[in-house]
């Protein structure tokens, strides 16, 4: 199994080890994982506030630089259904660009949805172990994605791991881009309550799958001085494999 | 006279429809929304309507029914009880069994101050749908509207026959067709309520804060 | 950025804890009972998207079928009026009033009426019109709008409402929600008495048969329909489906998505005025179809809005309206459909703002039964908005460079050095607080992270030569 990375600009410039423990963690379960070094991002800041003809230029490259691969894999859902939903939209007047956009579309995946859909069995055969409280914060491009409860199937599987449940789950953290800026004080008001829920859970993690979410999220528990940590599911998932190769006594 | 001609409207939505994108599928299947096909429709519209906050009643035949009636009624301290004059089921026993007595029982509310006065409405129904526990009723010159409204209580009496599987068997009622519906009809699913002041329940807002339905096995 | 009307609005209304509270309630019980009704159903995505075919097909052929409602409803007895502009609607309401000398008028609820403004016309002709839906009188009492469209009064504590109560009544101070009902029943009874005239709005026509269907709990849409004299509805001209099937397809989605019921508790049929031999019912009954810019919007790439069969779901999905409440729209049409809405009845310019006002989390749209993709026409209604430069030329130009700093990896990188200096310079052990000009608006409120030292794609080339199980060095 073949597949390319698409970091997302976020997850490239503020998150890298997450890109890193993504690399790892599929590697470990047998893909061959390649990084096509020409790309940028998926257009999507423009393409959301209505600037169109900017966001087919950024998506035309983008499509240039991934459709060579087998399969690509995104540690961002709201990249990858930027790619998988909204890339045929934008290039609605051009069918020839049209058709490779929605075979790119085909064969684009969000990290979470690969691992179920082409590895559960693979991760199931691999001990894996994180000592601590995690909760669980649902970013809300999941849903573009039809998808659901996956990534809280993935925790589940983690031996150690006590799972606190976060109230108002699916409620959106605030983000979106440039509605942080312009509704700043809605935003904060979002954010502030998604922080309280995690507060209230008394968990010391929490995983989010969305590096828009994950600043977010990080920044208000940073203001408030509040002592969690923000990782995103590859990070965990990184660390629990190594943890579970080590109880294990394998050496890694 | 305000307003417009009809064909001035329609021919904005013509022009409308023939310069946009509106459109629709052929033909739609509604069946793959039915809920309730087969099973015990008795079972279920008691499940339903309970849920639903009436309080259901089960009577083997109809002068079972309408002891369970003078029950009821004497339960709700009852002076003045409105009877619907049509025929429906069990009640010539009912009218028996409440002549007589403390109870005045009205057929035809002469004003307003005996209909907005009655303490219990007692009403048949055209049918009833297992689905969602609701009760239907058909205006007509022997089925007052007003009966089914106006007092704090509603009983209602309903045969086995009568309830319907789902929504979807109500509306091929109405098929283009078959017998005319009339002027106005309703489905009464529960005791009047709202949850306008914080989310806080109460019944009895408008309509009736109490329905009592009675059913007739036989 | 400046913030417009509801930018202001909202700013004021997230720093009200009352409100706050209050909503959060409201909206997720309201949510909660929604997703736990549907979760009954067999197939739920099945039937919202039979619910959204049904509807695109009533829409495509709404001529066809406003044609046949009218028929029935003339038919039956019934009178069919038609008014393009909302000034004709209340003009044709005025004008019945006057004909049939009614002076007092009880209402049910209608988004419409309000859209219209048809109280104001009542009133300014000298007639006395009482809303009777418990929640719609409370807010007429005190002078407010409604803000949502199930739950008019859910910004109002239970403080609140017995002080206005007290106040307007004259009963005395109660926090007892039974027995301030109690109170609004009595004297609304008095009002249904002695009402010359009923007006409503439609939840749903059916062409076919000729029939209204207004869906009410509390029962004041059966007294409105049944006991005035004379009953007039007033519709949209988009509230039309085909079939009585059509209609059984939509209640059913239309209670468990409005407030996680199955059903509400009546759902009225009018078919006619009263029938021979009957002895209640009206004898005069009207229907209004109103207009007011819905066939513009059907002739355009926003027709899709016209499904909307206004059950509020999106209100009580959405993180915006939760913290907002619907009075910061000021708009008849509060929350994520109103956000589509209120710019296409209104003005798109002026009301600019509200397409903007999403974080486009597309909530929404997975509540809404008749599967109106929300999120993709807001995004729709940005572009219009930007072909027309709304966000100005400095913006255009930005986003310009933008797109060519992120077609080239040389140049993306180079972009992303730059960040990062910048990053670096205001920040502090790895967090900036206090970012200038438009980022101040996130660091207003919450730290903004730095840059990481070591971007992926120079990563990248120091992880190829690591063990592949190795931790990659920071």
């Amino acid at each position: 199994m073949r597949v390319w990375l698409f970091t997302t600009c976020l997850t490239d410039m503020f998150y890298p080890q997450t890109a890193a423990a993504m690399v790892r963690v599929l590697r470990r379960l047998g893909v061959e994982v390649d990084y096509p070094p020409k790309q940028t991002c998926c257009g999507q800041p423009a393409y959301n506030n209505g600037f169109f003809d900017e966001a087919r230029k950024v998506a035309r490259y983008t499509v240039d630089v991934l459709e060579g691969a087998d399969a690509v894999v995104i540690p961002s859902s709201s990249c990858c259904g930027m790619i998988r939903k909204h890339y045929a939209d934008l290039f609605e007047d051009e069918p020839a660009m049209a058709q490779r956009a929605r075979a790119l579309a085909d064969k684009t995946f969000e990290f979470v949805e690969f691992l179920h859909q082409r590895l559960w069995d693979r991760l199931s055969d691999w001990p894996l172990r994180y000592d601590g409280t995690v909760t669980y914060h649902y970013s809300c491009h999941l849903r573009l994605l039809d998808m659901t409860d996956q990534a809280e199937q993935v925790l589940r599987r983690i031996q150690g791991l006590d799972y606190r449940p976060l109230a108002k789950l699916d409620q959106c953290c605030g983000f979106g881009g440039a509605f942080a800026f312009r509704f700043g004080q809605v935003s904060a008001a979002l954010v502030a309550d998604k922080v309280d829920c995690i507060a209230a859970t008394k968990a010391q993690t929490v995983v989010a799958t969305d590096a828009g979410c994950a600043m977010n999220i990080a920044g208000e528990c940073n203001r408030r001085g509040l002592d969690v940590r923000v990782l995103h599911i590859a990070d965990l998932l990184d660390e629990a494999m190594t943890n579970g190769k080590a109880s294990e006594g394998v050496g890694t | 006279m305000p307003g417009v001609s009809r064909q001035h409207i329609l021919g904005r939505v013509r022009d409308a429809l023939q310069r946009g994108k509106a459109a629709g599928p052929d033909r739609v299947d509604h069946n793959s929304a039915r809920i309730v096909a087969d099973g015990d429709f008795v079972r279920r519209f008691t499940a339903m309507a309970s849920d639903a906050g009436m309080q259901i009643h089960q009577a083997a035949d109809a002068s079972q029914a309408a002891r369970l009636v003078a029950d009821l009624v004497q339960q709700a301290g009852a002076h003045r009880v409105l009877i619907e004059p049509g025929p429906f089921v069990a009640r010539d026993s009912i009218a028996e069994a409440l002549t007589g007595g403390d109870i005045e029982l009205v057929d035809e509310p002469s004003n307003d101050e005996v209909l907005f006065s009655a303490d219990v409405g007692i009403t048949g129904v055209h049918a009833a749908i297992a689905e969602t526990g609701s009760l239907m009723l058909r205006a007509g010159p022997q089925a007052p509207r007003m009966i089914s409204l106006t007092p704090p209580v509603h009983v209602a009496l309903l045969a086995c026959g009568q309830i319907v599987g789902d929504l979807l068997d109500w509306a091929s009622s109405h098929a283009p067709g078959k017998q005319p519906a009339g002027t106005y009809e309703i489905l009464i699913t529960g005791p009047s309520k709202t949850a306008d002041i914080e989310l806080n329940l109460v019944t009895g807002v408008h309509g009736p804060g109490e329905v009592h339905v009675v059913i007739v096995r036989d | 950025m400046k913030p417009g009307r509801f930018g202001e609005q909202a700013s004021a209304a997230v720093q009200d804890q009352v409100l706050l509270r209050a909503l959060d309630r409201a909206t997720r019980r309201q949510h909660d009972g929604r997703k736990e009704l549907l979760a009954e159903l067999p197939d739920a995505l099945g039937m919202r998207t039979l619910a959204s075919e049904i509807r695109e097909r009533a829409l495509s052929r709404l001529d066809v079928l406003l044609a046949q409602l009218a028929d029935n409803i003339e038919h039956a007895g019934g009178s069919v009026h038609w008014a393009a502009t909302p000034e004709q609607a209340r003009q044709i309401v005025v004008d019945i009033a006057g004909q049939a000398g009614a002076k007092l008028i009880v209402k049910s609820k209608s988004m419409l009426s309000e859209e219209i403004e048809l109280n104001d016309a009542l009133a300014a002709a000298g007639l006395e019109p009482v809303e009777t839906d418990l929640g719609e009188y409370i807010v007429q009492l005190a002078g407010q709008k409604p803000s949502h469209i199930v739950g008019p009064a859910v910004h109002l504590t239970t403080g609140q409402i017995a002080r206005l109560l007290q106040e307007k009544l004259g009963i005395d101070y109660t926090e007892d929600p039974t027995a301030l009902t109690r109170a609004a029943r009595a004297v609304l009874r008095e009002k249904f008495r002695a009402a010359d005239m009923g007006i409503s709005g439609v939840n749903l026509a059916v062409a076919e048969t000729g029939a209204l269907c207004t869906v009410t709990n509390e029962g004041n849409g059966r007294f409105v329909t049944s006991r005035p004299p004379v009953y007039v509805a007033v519709m949209g001209m988009e509230k039309v489906v085909e079939s009585m099937a059509d209609l059984a397809v939509l209640l059913k989605l239309l209670a468990r998505s409005a407030t996680g019921q199955r059903s509400t508790v009546y759902t009225n049929l009018t078919m006619g005025p009263r029938g021979a031999g009957e002895t209640d019912g009206p004898r005069e009954f009207h229907l209004v179809i109103v207009d007011a810019g819905r066939s513009e919007i059907l002739g355009g790439p926003f027709w899709q809005v016209l499904k909307c069969i206004r059950c509020g779901a999106c209100l009580n999905a959405c993180p915006v309206y939760r913290k907002v409440g619907g009075h910061a729209y000021q708009s008849v049409y509060p929350g994520p459909i109103g956000k589509l809405l209120t710019p296409l009845l209104d003005s798109l310019r002026e009301r600019a703002e509200l397409p903007h006002a999403s974080s486009l989390c597309g909530a929404c749209f997975e509540a809404c039964p008749v599967r109106i993709d929300i999120p993709h026409l807001l995004i729709r209604m940005r572009r219009l908005l930007e072909d027309d430069r709304y966000s100005g030329h400095l913006a255009k130009m930005a986003v310009r460079m933008w797109a060519w700093m992120n077609t080239s990896q040389a140049r993306y990188a180079a972009s992303s050095w730059m960040g990062r200096h910048f990053l670096d310079a205001a920040a502090t052990d790895g967090w900036c607080r206090d970012l200038p000009l438009l980022a101040a608006n996130w660091t207003q409120y919450r730290d903004f992270p730095a840059m990481a030292e070591t971007p992926f794609h120079k990563l990248w080339n120091q992880l190829q030569s690591d063990d592949r199980s190795q931790p990659c060095p920071e």
